[in-house]
């Protein structure tokens, strides 16, 4: 059983799997996947909600007791104080500084596109880039207060 | 409150198949962002192949809890996606991580992940404000500063 669980899951399975995951949440609820929106409702709040209140919040939320799951079935392969190929060319203080330094601009970035790699590379992707386009779109009416005003009279 | 409960349900599948296609380890990435393997690619492409059709077979259709008609429209390209994607992009490279194997990374005990979810909750919480005096300053003007703001919508 935990052999399973320690080798790779292969690109055809756990990719559909996702996929099916982007179905659900528009066949449930027609709603789209993505991660940062639960980060933003976490910090922000939006139209779906403010933290725990926010089933995104709840995805995100989720997904780290996902990673706990696989966890604890398979041996625990990510615990620890090992990252990535940055481990053997800087102190732990330097790589905790670049990391979070990373993750800002990763932050940033995705807030301001408006998604990361499973909003936009997964969700995005799979439904709004072809069909009839619109310039301005709040379906979701997850612009929060600070846009409201940056934007000014541009908001319906 | 059945919508949070499938939302947190189906967010736990999607941090277990992460963790199980290795996604959560960011030498995973590092080989996608290298090219040296197709992994990655691969299931990106399988995913939303899945999701392109099936998300067509549910349009028009009822969605199960809410009974909201499922639809949605395409939105063309702005501004705020490129300056996003770039910011994204050099993060991205940097950490080899992305938001939601981050999550599954939290879970699975990765230390390091902490400082990269922190970086990401400071720069979401920051982001509006920091565009803002961005764009006021680049364009002085509120009309053009608007498009550079933000992306209309969160995913």
């Amino acid at each position: 059983m935990r052999g399973t669980f320690e080798s790779t899951l292969p690109w055809w399975i756990a990719g559909p799997l996702i996929g099916l995951v982007i179905v659900a949440l528009l066949a449930l609820a027609n709603k789209r996947f993505g991660v940062v929106g639960g980060v933003t409702d976490l910090v922000h709040g939006s139209a779906e909600g403010r933290g725990l209140r926010s089933w995104r919040t709840l995805l995100v939320l989720g997904m780290v007791l996902g990673g706990a799951a696989y966890a604890l079935l398979a041996g625990a392969p990510d615990a620890g104080s090992a990252y990535s190929w940055l481990d053997t060319h800087l102190s732990t203080s330097g790589e905790v500084g670049l990391l979070f330094g990373a993750g800002l601009l990763i932050g940033v970035g995705a807030r301001t596109a408006g998604g990361c790699t499973s909003g936009h590379g997964l969700t995005r992707l799979s439904t709004r880039v072809t069909g009839q386009h619109r310039l301005d779109d709040d379906d979701h009416g997850q612009r929060n207060h600070d846009h409201t005003a940056a934007r000014g009279g541009d908001l319906r | 409150m059945k919508l949070r409960l499938s939302a947190l349900a189906l967010g736990l599948f999607t941090g277990f198949v992460l963790a199980w296609a290795r996604l959560t380890d960011p030498n995973t990435f590092r080989l996608m962002l290298s090219l040296d393997s197709p992994h990655i690619y691969l299931l990106m492409g399988a995913a939303v192949g899945v999701a392109f059709v099936g998300a067509r077979l549910v349009r028009g259709r009822r969605a199960v809890l809410t009974g909201e008609r499922i639809d949605w429209r395409a939105s063309r390209p702005t501004c705020a996606h490129l300056i996003g994607s770039v910011l994204f992009g050099i993060g991205w490279g940097i950490s080899d991580a992305c938001p939601g194997p981050t999550a599954a990374q939290l879970g699975g005990g990765r230390t390091l992940a902490l400082a990269v979810a922190a970086g990401i909750l400071v720069g979401v919480r920051l982001q509006p404000a920091l565009a803002c005096a961005v764009a006021k300053r680049a364009t002085g003007g509120e009309k053009r500063a608007a498009s550079v703001v933000a992306a209309a919508d969160v995913l």
